[in-house]
């Protein structure tokens, strides 16, 4: 049986290339291609390939994107491909990941791709190093955090730093962005988890509030306090969380 | 006659190299005499700038170096008396010449300091010879005689305590005309011994600002290849360099003739970049060609999905513009759009005169951007490139960003007109 295969390249002449590497092997089967970053998630989820090549640097959500909203459900192999990102290769190498410059040479490419064979056995470890990898982008501030949505009937990738503040609705969490609203499906620890970097606070139960869009936090009542965005909008703050805010927006305001 | 060869001592005395460097220089930081305006010396020389007033010092000298080559001078001279007298078959005992020579020198010694101040005060130049040399003679005539009373005195005093009976100098009249045969060239020899000694000193000044000197342009040049080679990174950017090879590797298998074309364009590239004698400000012309060639690779790559529109009077090819400040702002433009809600890329860029000002302006369709002061103060391009306009323009120029009300961001420069061409005489 043959390795089924997703090319995902934003350049068609890039991919027809490996496109035409891989065909010569034999053994590999290219069951689509993708040419952004929302059209290989799509494209991962239903055809579920074994093997993906995963360009980094993308139009409309970039490869780390792709692996964050496809990992929780499908874990592929991975090659990533990059023509230079200094930031990306070293998380490669610090997991140990295979990557190929662009422009790579067929003989390399298909040692990668039979190292991927000769992985499909032993998955577990390198799902653990991609996990690892993604964390450690997350943590990063070098990136956008960029969230999946699907606005106007179509996906897409919003970035974390337009979202004012997200309101948790049972098992979905609405984020309310400049651009509108946009519902996903994903808890609100898990995206605070995610988004704490990217200067987002907890500040209620089923509120995560974006700094940047913070006005300011006026008292109310008898120890309690309404956070004022920008755009007008008052937010209850939890009496639980209101040291954590403060506490947050003294760090914020001492980095800045 | 017994004072006869003492010229001769001195001279040799007065030529003993001069004091060590260390103690020449002694804590001195001030410009040597020589670098002054030459005006400024002579009378208002006292109050010339800096701490430095005098071609020389008395803390120049070295004075116990002195002090021995006095005693030196005495001691041989007592030799050659005692010698000569030994030799004319008419010996006195070593103890009288002894006298005679050391309060000779002693007490040519203790003049010394005033010689020096005069030479200080009263420096002979190329301007005033004609009256600070007639001035010098009249001193050295004061001083010698000075000098042969003070000897006489002091001779005297010393034939009282060791009871030599009373000291007889002669006929004085012409005691005074002796000793200032011997006076003249010895004030003169101390003149120029000082000017020696100045002139090492100043010649160790310049040694020591020409070495400092050296080390400072080998720090600017350092700076400046510094400066080069990231001027050279971010014109053969890695990103879009690798990212167009790598098209024209995939191309190849498709179009021989796009992937040639698209070689000879990055060659044209790399040769803008690698030419020399680029300054800061290139003539519009030349960064049009530049963004010419980029924006044809970046269409290669992008295709449909972007479109680049530079618009630029025809009457400013020669005006000057920071080197990649248009470069900057399209490749800012593209870098952060992410073709999420815009399927197609569009840069629209323009440039034209508004009264003694270069106006670019640059519009995008892209996300815009959250907080448009960070973006100047730590953005990568932007951030570097305002750095630029602020060291080359000061005020004189503006720089803003700002999100466009139906999306996408808008950047505004403006510069001072300033053509190419020769730098305009004062």
């Amino acid at each position: 049986m043959k390795l089924r295969a997703l090319i995902v390249d934003d350049e068609p002449p890039a991919r027809g290339k490996i496109r035409k590497f891989l065909e010569a092997r034999g053994d590999v089967q290219i069951v689509a291609e993708a040419g952004d970053g929302v059209e290989a998630v799509e494209k991962l989820l239903e055809l579920r390939p074994e093997l993906v090549l995963l360009d980094i640097q993308m139009p409309r959500g970039d490869g780390f994107d792709v692996l964050r909203e496809v990992y929780p459900q499908h874990k592929p192999m991975v090659i990533f491909t990059t023509a230079y990102d200094a930031y990306a290769i070293r998380g490669f190498e610090v997991e140990a990941l295979d990557y190929l410059l662009k422009p790579f040479t067929a003989e390399r490419l298909n040692r990668a791709v039979d190292r991927a064979l000769r992985n499909l056995g032993a998955g577990a470890e390198i799902e653990d190093r991609v996990r690892r990898l993604l964390h450690g982008l997350d943590r990063s501030e070098q990136r956008p955090q960029r969230l999946l949505v699907r606005g106007q009937g179509r996906l897409f990738f919003l970035n974390a730093s337009e979202v004012e503040w997200i309101e948790a609705e049972e098992k979905y969490v609405l984020l309310h962005a400049r651009s509108g609203r946009h519902l996903i499906r994903q808890s609100i620890s898990a995206l605070e988890a995610r988004l704490a970097p990217a200067s987002f606070v907890r500040i209620h139960r089923c509120y995560l509030l974006n700094l940047e869009a913070l006005k300011e936090v006026v008292p109310w009542g008898q120890g309690d306090c309404v956070a004022i965005l920008k755009s007008g909008t008052r937010l209850n703050v939890g009496r639980s969380y209101k040291e954590r805010l403060l506490a947050a927006m003294g760090a914020s305001a001492g980095a800045g | 006659m017994d004072n006869t060869r003492t010229m001769e001592s001195c001279a040799q005395a007065a030529g003993t190299p001069p004091p060590p460097a260390d103690q020449v220089s002694a804590g001195r930081e001030a410009a040597a005499d020589g670098a002054r305006p030459r005006r400024l010396a002579g009378a208002g020389e006292a109050r010339g700038a800096g701490p430095r007033h005098h071609w020389i010092e008395l803390s120049d000298l070295n004075w116990k170096l002195c002090f021995l080559v006095y005693v030196v001078g005495a001691l041989l001279d007592t030799g050659t008396v005692y010698t000569h007298d030994l030799a004319q078959r008419a010996p006195v005992a070593y103890f009288y010449p002894l006298i005679w020579e050391s309060t000779g020198w002693l007490t040519a010694f203790a003049l010394l300091p005033l010689i020096v101040f005069g030479f200080s005060r009263l420096p002979i130049r190329r301007q005033n010879w004609y009256w600070t040399i007639p001035a010098h003679l009249a001193i050295s005539m004061v001083l010698g005689v000075v000098h042969t009373l003070l000897m006489l005195h002091v001779r005297q005093i010393i034939y009282a305590l060791f009871h030599l009976g009373a000291y007889d100098y002669g006929e004085m009249r012409y005691r005074f005309l002796m000793e200032y045969h011997k006076q003249l060239p010895l004030y003169w020899i101390i003149y120029v011994v000082l000017r020696a000694l100045a002139y090492y000193r100043q010649g160790r000044e310049r040694e020591r600002r020409a070495a400092a000197l050296e080390l400072r342009t080998s720090e600017l040049q350092r700076q400046l290849a510094q400066t080069q080679l990231q001027a050279l990174r971010s014109q053969l950017n890695p990103h879009f360099l690798f990212n167009t090879l790598n098209m024209v590797s995939a191309v190849m298998y498709e179009d021989v003739d796009r992937a040639d074309h698209m070689i000879a364009t990055l060659s044209r590239m790399l040769r803008l970049s690698l030419e020399e004698h680029v300054g800061t400000r290139v003539p519009v012309r030349r960064e049009l060609e530049f963004v010419g060639c980029a924006v044809e690779l970046i269409q290669a790559r992008f295709q449909e999905r972007v479109a680049i529109d530079i618009q630029c009077a025809p009457d400013l090819v020669d005006a000057l513009v920071p080197n990649l400040a248009l470069y900057t702002l399209i490749e800012n433009a593209i870098k952060h759009h992410g073709l999420e809600r815009e399927p197609v890329i569009w840069v629209r860029a323009r440039m034209e005169r508004r009264d003694s000002n270069l106006a670019l302006e640059v519009l995008d369709n892209g996300p815009g951007i959250t907080d448009p002061a960070k973006a100047l103060r730590n953005g990568v391009g932007l951030g570097n490139l305002e750095r630029r306009l602020q060291a080359l323009y000061g005020d004189r120029h503006q720089f803003e960003l700002e999100n466009r009300p139906e999306g996408g961001l808008r950047v505004h420069l403006a510069i001072p007109l300033e053509r190419e061409g020769p730098a305009p005489q004062k």
